[in-house]
């Protein structure tokens, strides 16, 4: 109970801090960040259309993405009525590639996000708690970063079978380990701050210390990490779509478009590789782009001067 | 120095013993039947279906009848008594004889890769630091996030679509031994070296541009332009050499991360290294191979941080006492 009244009463401390540091508002924020990182604005812009894209396909695309199927309008090149041409089995490519980045989005934020909140959870409980557990937890993470990315997924979608779950679930998996070894560091830095002692010292509850006073100080650059990662996790999902092990065929995931497309369809339907490809491409890039924006305005050790 | 050399040796042990868990772990104890996986994927590639009999059978010739410690056990110590876990269940070749036949190509093309990269990053990344935030050092930097946004397999299909098309030239299907014929040989391992040594070259090429900012920033550099050398001399003989050793030690560490894509390009080029195997198991569900194969991939990687570890101990003594 007193620490509630500590946390929710205005102490002339706080009102101190207050004045030290203008509050900005969102609005603000954001208004900030695209003066400053113009790359990083643009990249958000990008992103949210595709958000859009995504949400919106079946209004955006011209033709059901796996029903319609015209078998006289096999391989055709893009033309008015299929504006990026059409495939071996006379499907609308432009409408694949538009509900493609559903399948891309869908994966990459459900990995992403598991991977992030289970990554967080070890990481900080790990570095918080020490002893044993963090000794087995850090040879386990050691163990995991040595798989290769892409091997590592395979054996889970080979042990789980292939679907857009299981594929975002095996993903998920790959990315746990960088974020437990990043928000322990981070967790073992800020135990050592004499506020983590004050709150020992008035009984706080494991639960409430590291929700509280832990975990907010290591979003920064788990949240950093988890974008520049979310690129890599769509390039993971298409390259083992490429290669047949990913979410299977009728869906048009881009990887899975590309593989069908290589199989024989390059020199007569170019346009099966090229437009899927600019998709992920374009997406992987905007995604690194703001990756390295928010870790040069999040990441402290990288802000030099400016408040 | 042999005491630290002694301790990551044996710390890789238990590492090897983690990472073959973790892989036995994953394959078995993860809900779904293997004979029926395997199975399953017959029946939908042959028609048809299997009988219990069948499951029964396959089950006891995958030795899956046994308790799992037993069945790890025997699968463990076969990795290390060179039967690498018995034969593939499709093609029935033995794993030994697929990882002899199948190792020195996947190391082949990292060599190349590695060669490559270090011929194009090291002078790259020493004229980036000489002309440190003028227009080449941009473009170079440009060409490297290009080279890291595109997907690898993407850049692949393009260089082919472009060779078909504009050159009207393909590089061949078949694969030959660089012994045997070493110029068909190298018409295709050349493209997916290529295409991997993009990637790695821009990291190689960051590595160099800033140790090389820093030691350019030396004292005894200062000193040899002061005495009247000339700037290719300081670069050569005061320079570079302090540059590469640690070029060549986080190059080392990086060539692990090579894998992921040398999987994917064997799979295009049709290069007979274990990333295609894996990936040709991995789709017929051929789980004696995905097993050995992923173990011996991770030992590779494993192994070959190690082996960089302790190099750069050699190298930089503080790393030893830390």
């Amino acid at each position: 109970m007193a620490i509630e009244a500590a946390a929710g009463g205005q102490s002339a401390f706080d009102q101190l801090v207050q004045e030290a540091r203008p509050k900005r508002t969102v609005a603000q924020n954001l208004k900030r960040f695209a003066r400053r990182k113009p790359a990083g604005a643009i990249s958000a812009v990008v992103l949210i259309l595709l958000a859009l894209i995504a949400l919106f396909a079946p209004v955006i695309a011209t033709h059901d993405p796996i029903r319609d199927q015209v078998a006289a309008e096999r391989l055709e090149a893009p033309s008015a009525s299929h504006i990026m041409g059409t495939d071996n089995l006379g499907r609308d490519v432009f409408s694949r590639v538009i509900y493609g980045a559903r399948i891309s989005l869908q994966v990459g934020f459900l990995a992403i996000g598991l991977g992030t909140v289970v990554g967080m959870v070890i990481g900080v409980l790990s570095g918080y708690l020490g002893g044993k557990l963090d000794l087995v937890v850090q040879r386990v993470v050691d163990v995991l970063m040595g798989f290769p990315f892409i091997i590592l997924a395979m054996l889970l979608v080979v042990a789980l079978g292939a679907s857009l779950l299981n594929v975002g679930l095996a993903l998920s998996v790959a990315i746990v380990p960088r974020v437990v070894r990043l928000s322990r560091s981070s967790t073992l830095s800020v135990k050592e701050e004499v506020y983590v002692l004050a709150a020992v010292t008035i009984g706080v509850s494991l639960l409430r210390m590291v929700l509280r006073h832990i975990l907010p100080n290591t979003l920064g650059p788990v949240f950093v990490l988890a974008t520049g990662a979310l690129g890599g996790v769509i390039v993971a999902e298409a390259g083992l779509a490429f290669l047949g092990l990913g979410i299977p065929p009728p869906s048009p995931s881009w990887g899975g478009m590309l593989n069908i497309g290589a199989r024989g369809y390059m020199e007569a339907a170019p346009w099966m590789v090229i437009f899927p490809g600019i998709a992920l491409s374009a997406v992987v890039f905007t995604f690194a782009l703001l990756g390295d924006a928010l870790r040069d305005v999040l990441d402290p050790r990288l802000r030099r001067g400016d408040s | 120095m042999q005491k630290y050399i002694a301790r990551r040796v044996l710390l890789f042990i238990p590492t090897l013993l983690l990472a073959s868990v973790l892989i036995f772990g994953i394959l078995r104890v993860l809900p779904g039947d293997v004979a029926l996986a395997i199975l399953g994927q017959e029946a939908v590639e042959g028609g048809g279906g299997y009988t219990e009999t069948q499951i029964r059978e396959l089950r006891e010739e995958l030795g899956l009848n046994d308790p799992l410690p037993i069945q790890y056990a025997k699968w463990a110590w076969s990795m290390v008594n060179g039967e690498f876990g018995g034969e593939s269940i499709r093609s029935t070749e033995p794993l030994s004889s697929i990882i002899a036949r199948r190792l020195p190509v996947t190391l082949q093309l990292t060599v190349y890769t590695v060669l490559l990269s270090i011929i194009v990053a090291v002078p790259l990344g020493v004229f980036s630091a000489l002309y440190q935030d003028k227009w080449p050092d941009y473009v170079l930097r440009m060409g490297a996030i290009l080279g890291q946004s595109m997907p690898n397999f993407w850049i692949a299909l393009l260089l082919l679509l472009f060779m078909v098309t504009q050159i009207g030239w393909s590089p061949p299907l078949g694969y030959s031994n660089i012994w045997v014929d070493p110029f068909h040989h190298l018409q295709i391992m050349i493209w997916p070296a290529l295409i991997l040594a993009w990637r790695f070259s821009a990291y190689m090429t960051r590595i160099t541009r800033s140790g090389m900012l820093e030691v350019l920033a030396q004292d005894y550099v200062r000193t040899a332009k002061a005495k009247g050398l000339g700037q290719q001399l300081v670069v050569r003989r005061h320079s570079l050499p302090n540059v590469l050793i640690p070029v060549i030690t986080l190059g080392g560490l990086e060539v692990s991360t090579l894998l992921g894509g040398t999987v994917i390009l064997e799979n295009l080029f049709g290069i007979p290294g274990l990333g295609q195997a894996i990936v040709e198991a991995a789709v017929g569900r051929d789980f004696p191979v995905v097993q050995s194969l992923a173990m011996m991939l991770v030992f590779f990687m494993l192994g070959l941080n190690l082996v960089v570890d302790i190099a750069y101990s050699y190298v930089d003594p503080r790393v030893r006492y830390s």
